[in-house]
């Protein structure tokens, strides 16, 4: 029992594929903290921003919401897996 | 026929003497197990190897370290050569760091006389080798491409111990009856004649590993003097440069380099090591005391000169690694030869593992992109110099009203199509050695790919109705075919701008999103701006007709280019794996 546990934990740390999901995940956590950290940025900026400025970040504001609906999505189907 | 007569000599070797016949047995065993090793390696580390050697190389010291003990792990220079020409050829590293991989291996090879002097000649190794190559069978046979791996290099290193055990009992015999030492020669003719033989014989066999393991165990078994195994290392370290200069006649440009840096790296370590013979074996006999090696333990000694004379061959030569890339470039030059419509990175060594090729396919559909947009831009009557340039867009549109008379169709024919059918040609030869992750990402390629040459077709179809309108005498048309010319524009500085942002994945993938709802309002029917022109009879049924489908057709190109500039710039397959699910509810890009 002891040996099939250690061939598995040797073949774990060969085992690319389970290592590039959790990098996918970490990666997919990493991206919507990014746009959480943009959407505040932005929402801070919107209060003061011209008129022609406006269109452009509420443009942002929409991609990142759309953005952070699809990294959830994309986790749960990863976690899933 | 000189091979025929060899065959013919050996046959009548192996017939007429036993013991011969067991040390060559053993030779052969040995390197099906190196065979075995190599290719098991190949499949079990699953692209760890590559990792390793594609990461940890980025300065020349850490590149030898690296080549060094990746030879060590996988006892196979071959193996670690085959992967350092490959990822030359997808630019995934740069000739120094390559060639600071080679001379690591160099070093690493060594590795194998350490295990064949330690435990080959001490022990009886051959009989762990019984139960490895059981165990290396029961894997071999399970479902698992990892299991099968580690089955494979289970059984190489089941087989170079029971090469070792045969050769150790063929010498043993083999000295009751003669002594190949009274061959002995005195003086540099000998160890001139010696290296030449180690030469020959690494020549033959194609694996310096198994020169040196019979060097050792013959060593062991007092078949040869001391001075004669030395000169016979030397030799052997030389004769499998010859090996890989043969190996590189038919290679392509980084190999022959390659090639070429292996055999001066060598020639030098050879030139030094006789020259400085008998002050290395001081040197070795000092260190031996040193590290408690027996002062008749010859076997040890060897391979403690053979790493010597290597480390000193890697640090007389790596000062000039710089020069040496730059002769190595200037040598063997094949840019020249790439025309426009040539692949620059589908070189068949690129094949070798999953990273290489999938970033040669990459970096082919970069260029194939790069060809493509010259087209679209010359078929909506643009100038490169222009979209790429600080010039507002009224700008632009005032400056190219004068159409641009190109023949998309030759310019595809010329530039593109050939290209390609390349980038889908290697993608599909290749796609044994991806791994399964790279070969979802080289499909998502293919599509990307598909898409902008699609898009190609698109500009084809409206080029004529651009050369008509954007000079038109109806300002409403004129101002409706600019309109989706600024689009465009827009559309490729923001992909620029992506392109060039490789490390701000978050940007990246943010610029494509508003970019993807920024480019919804090209759709005319959509955005409902052809009510009001034809409400307000600004534009007849003709143009009505054209406009409506030439809006379509230029927002099917900039949604396939985005398309190309997610999979490429903003890779992130989770993400459009979910996108792809999303569009089958509502197709993003309009079929014709």
């Amino acid at each position: 029992m002891k040996t099939k546990k250690l061939i598995g934990k040797v073949l774990d740390f060969f085992d690319l594929s389970k290592k590039a999901q959790k990098r996918e995940i970490d990666r997919l956590i990493e991206l919507r903290k990014d746009l959480k950290e943009k959407r505040k940025k932005i929402s801070k900026k919107l209060k003061s921003a011209e008129k022609w400025e406006k269109e452009h970040l509420l443009a942002e504001l929409k991609a990142i919401e759309n953005l952070r609906t699809k990294t959830k999505e994309a986790l749960k189907q990863l976690e899933e897996k | 026929m000189i091979k025929a007569l060899l065959f013919a000599l050996l046959a009548y070797v192996l017939i007429s003497f036993d013991d011969v016949q067991t040390i060559v047995a053993g030779v052969a065993i040995f390197i099906v197990g190196m065979l075995f090793m190599e290719d098991g390696f190949k499949a079990f580390s699953g692209g760890a190897l590559q990792e390793v050697l594609g990461k940890w190389t980025d300065k020349v010291p850490k590149a030898i370290f690296t080549g060094f003990a990746t030879t060590a792990v996988v006892q196979s220079s071959s193996l670690i050569s085959l992967i350092t020409i490959s990822f030359l050829s997808a630019e995934l590293i740069t000739l120094s760091q390559g060639v600071g991989i080679i001379f690591g291996s160099n070093i690493g090879t060594t590795a194998t006389s350490w295990i064949v002097s330690t435990f080959g000649v001490k022990i009886k190794i051959a009989h762990y080798a019984m139960p490895i190559l059981i165990f290396g069978v029961l894997f071999k046979f399970m479902k698992s491409k990892t299991y099968r791996g580690l089955g494979d290099v289970l059984l190489g290193l089941g087989f170079i111990f029971l090469g070792i055990g045969f050769m150790k009992e063929g010498f043993e015999t083999l000295k009751e009856g003669i002594d190949l030492a009274q061959f002995h020669i005195d003086g540099f003719l000998g160890i001139f004649t010696y290296i030449l033989v180690g030469a020959v014989a690494t020549v033959i066999v194609q694996s310096s590993s198994a020169t040196m393991a019979i060097i050792i165990v013959a060593i062991a078994n007092n078949q040869i003097l001391y001075i004669d195994a030395i000169a016979l290392a030397i030799g052997s370290n030389i004769g499998t440069t010859v090996t890989a200069v043969i190996g590189s006649l038919t290679s392509g440009a980084n190999g022959k380099r390659l090639a070429l840096a292996h055999l001066i790296f060598n020639m030098i370590t050879g030139f030094f090591a006789i020259a400085l013979i008998y002050q290395l074996m001081g040197l070795v006999d000092v260190l031996s005391v040193k590290v408690g090696i027996a002062d008749d333990d010859y076997a040890m000694k060897l391979t403690l000169f053979h790493t010597i004379f290597n480390l000193m061959g890697v640090m007389i030569v790596s000062p000039f690694i710089h020069p040496l890339v730059r002769f190595l470039e200037g040598r063997f030059n094949d840019d020249s030869q790439h025309k426009s419509g040539e692949p620059k990175y589908l070189d068949s060594s690129a094949m070798e593992t999953s990273l290489s090729a999938t970033t040669a396919i990459r970096k082919e559909s970069e260029h194939l992109y790069k060809n493509s947009l010259e087209i679209i831009v010359h078929g909506l009557s643009l100038h490169r110099k222009d979209i790429f340039s600080d010039k507002s867009l009224e700008k632009i549109m005032e400056s190219s009203t004068k159409p641009y008379d190109i023949d998309i169709d030759r310019m595809y024919q010329v530039t593109v199509k050939n290209l390609y059918g390349d980038i889908i040609r290697f993608a599909t030869m290749a796609n044994d050695t991806l791994s399964r992750r790279d070969s979802k990402y080289i499909y998502s390629l293919k599509i990307a790919n598909r898409g902008v040459v699609r898009a190609i077709k698109d500009i084809e179809k409206v080029q004529d109705n651009f050369n008509i309108y954007i000079n038109h005498a109806n300002e409403s048309i004129r101002n409706e075919y600019n309109f989706l010319r600024k689009k465009i524009v827009t559309l490729l500085r923001e992909l620029r701008r992506i392109e060039n942002m490789e490390a701000d994945f978050t940007e990246a993938i943010l610029t494509i999103e508003v970019l993807k709802d920024n480019m919804k309002d090209i759709d005319i029917v959509e955005n409902g701006r052809i009510d009001e022109l034809i409400r307000d009879q600004k534009i007849d049924s003709k143009m009505t007709t054209s406009l409506i489908n030439d809006s379509i057709y230029i927002y099917n190109v900039s949604n396939r280019l985005l398309e190309f500039a997610e999979t490429v710039w903003a890779d992130n397959e989770i993400l459009r794996e979910y996108d792809e699910d999303l569009e089958t509810k509502g197709s993003r890009i309009h079929e014709n």
